[in-house]
């Protein structure tokens, strides 16, 4: 659907979908479904970033988790270099391990307590087939904890020693030992401490900037997002609203969601000289989404005709897509 | 889920109760190792002077058949000893895969091993190891081999347990995300995160073992005479209660220090 003629894609989804079964009574029956992510296509391009903005709940993390094959999609195509990942058979899944890898959200629970900060870098490696305690596998260790910027000898240290910010960057070099070429960073850094929040930022980006990785960046703070991403992707309820070029989708924003997210950065009001929207009511119930575009119970700009037919993306713009029916807006 | 697995190696050994613990088993290990050197008479050699009051000779005096309390009391704990770590061995070496297996794959397979472990532990061990002692004979052996069958359940349902709560951690579904499979996440996290509690309820089998053994030696069925047991001592002490209390006196003191010690280190959690 959105085609870019620049630059081949790494990572290609097509009407990704994921619905979780909620399970009833004595014969474990579906009595509902969760509809986590709805139909959501887009690409990444080789050595890009694209930034995934939204609220919790809106399916973030779960797309991330689907690029990654930690949970199976329900329907949809997700290609990895050309390749369907739902195919992949064992050889080629611990393949892709190597080349695709993540960072969590929480330092502290992504770290196992029981292992050193080098058993724990070492882990990816060691899955992929280096022998422990080979000097090779010594010496990487050395060079990822440089590129990190922590000591030598924090090799042998516990997670419960390190701070916040001491544990990302090994969860960082961790996810970096494998040398991936795609990695999905699910809120780096909104667990740690706005001081150390920078610092890692700009971690990640002199690391990807180094090797030119490709990089799902999830986070719900756009001002971050903004300042990473080549991209920004926005999820509302599970679908994709609207995406295109960082800095266009922040200060232009095509959608009535997008407007109403970006209004709510402290200092972007102000910077973009609009007005702060205020969004009324709730999110939706992801069991039982609304009718026709799911963000029209909250839209004051909706019509009749929204309730009538879910939006297709359309671009508005040169690589800038919205999901919305109001051209006349915006 | 933080500080998993920190009570292990930080060491509870600041603890008061812990080395409490660790000082009562290493007297009683101690004393029994010894016991060939610090037993003044033969223990299972009959004397003249049956049922003699504690005198400079017999400290603790003497049994019905003459026989030397101390020194049956410090031979008794050999039996006693080997009993209780036996059989906690035997049942970790049963209970922990089965928890583990149980815990991390989950499913149909969880539900059916926890039936029959629940069922194991619905029967009171006491009379289950009774039972099944009458049934094949007391020997050391048969002893050890029945209170680990009596114990592993409960250390199933607790491995289980915890492996299904590891299972779900971030860095469990970060070692995934790295390529690691069923065995390789068991064996590099879910196990060396379970070790803690696998030491903690090992010694808790230990003090149910020999208290068990001693409960059956007393109903009977335990080692048979004349190899000086704790139990068996209580048993016969009891028929003397009133000429010579120190016959089961000594021999109940000698259970409860090593059953309190290994309960001590067994229950000190940080």
């Amino acid at each position: 659907m959105i085609a870019d003629a620049s630059g081949a894609s790494l990572v290609d989804v097509k009407g990704l979908t994921k619905r979780f079964d909620i399970r009833k009574g004595a014969f474990a029956r579906v009595a509902a479904q969760v509809h986590a992510v709805e139909n959501v296509s887009f690409q990444i391009k080789e050595g890009e970033v694209l930034g995934l903005a939204g609220e919790s709940g809106s399916g973030k993390t779960t797309i991330g988790r689907m690029l990654l094959r930690l949970i199976e999609a329900s329907s949809g195509s997700i290609r990895f270099m050309g390749e369907e990942i739902a195919g992949f058979d064992r050889a080629r899944l611990l393949a892709f391990r190597g080349q695709a890898q993540i960072v969590f959200q929480d330092p502290f629970a992504s770290l196992d307590p029981t292992m050193t900060v080098g058993e724990a870098i070492a882990e990816p490696l060691r899955i992929q087939g280096m022998k422990a305690g080979s000097p090779e596998l010594r010496q990487r260790i050395a060079e990822l904890l440089e590129a990190v910027a922590l000591q030598p000898d924090f090799t042998l240290r516990r997670p419960e020693e390190l701070s916040g910010g001491q544990r990302q960057r090994v969860v960082i070099a961790r996810a970096l030992s494998v040398n991936p070429k795609f990695i999905v960073a699910d809120e780096p850094v909104s667990s740690l401490d706005v001081s150390i929040q920078a610092q890692i930022i700009g971690l990640l980006e002199r690391l990807q900037r180094r090797s030119g990785l490709t990089m799902l960046f999830i986070s719900h703070d756009l001002a971050v997002m903004e300042y990473m991403s080549d991209r920004i992707a926005v999820l509302y309820l599970g679908r994709l609203m609207e995406i295109g070029p960082a800095h266009d989708v922040i200060a232009a924003p095509k959608h009535p969601y997008t407007e109403a997210l970006i209004s709510a950065i402290p200092d972007a009001a102000q910077r973009t000289g609009r007005k702060r929207v205020i969004l009324t009511g709730e999110i939706p119930s992801a069991i039982a989404p609304p009718a026709g575009c799911v963000f029209h119970t909250r839209c004051r700009y909706a019509l009749a005709a929204c309730t009538q037919g879910v939006p297709e993306l359309r671009e508005t713009r040169p690589g800038h897509y919205k999901a919305c029916i109001r051209d006349d807006l915006l | 889920m933080r500080g998993v697995g920190k009570s292990w190696r930080r060491g509870p050994l600041g603890s008061p109760r812990f080395l409490v613990g660790l000082g009562m088993i290493g007297a009683v290990c101690l004393l029994s190792a010894l016991a060939d050197s610090l037993a003044r008479f033969d223990p299972t050699r009959s004397g003249v002077f049956p049922l003699s009051p504690p005198d400079a000779t017999h400290w603790l005096g003497t049994d019905e058949l003459g026989r030397d309390i101390v020194s049956r009391v410090l031979y008794g704990g050999r039996p006693s000893l080997l009993i209780g770590i036996g059989a906690a061995a035997l049942s970790t070496l049963i209970g922990v895969p089965i928890g583990l297996v149980a815990g991390y794959v989950g499913g149909r397979l969880d539900r059916l091993t926890m039936q029959l472990v629940n069922l194991l532990i619905s029967v009171p061990g006491l009379i289950l190891a009774l039972i099944i002692t009458a049934m094949i004979g007391p020997s050391l052996t048969n002893l050890v081999l029945v209170l680990g069958f009596v114990t592993w359940p409960r250390v199933a349902r607790l491995v289980r347990g915890q492996a299904l709560a590891i299972r779900e951690t971030v860095f469990v579904e970060a070692a995934r995300a790295a390529g690691g499979g069923a065995a390789w996440i068991v064996r590099m996290h879910i196990l060396p995160n379970t070790l803690a509690i696998i030491a903690t309820q090992f010694s808790l089998t230990v003090a149910y073992s020999i208290f068990t053994s001693a409960s059956l030696s007393f109903l009977g069925v335990g080692i048979p005479p004349p190899t000086p047991d704790w139990g068996g001592m209580v048993r016969s002490g009891l028929n003397y209660l009133a000429l010579n209390p120190t016959m089961a006196l000594a021999p109940s003191v000698a259970v409860a220090i090593t059953v309190l010690g290994f309960f001590f280190l067994g229950s000190t959690r940080k």
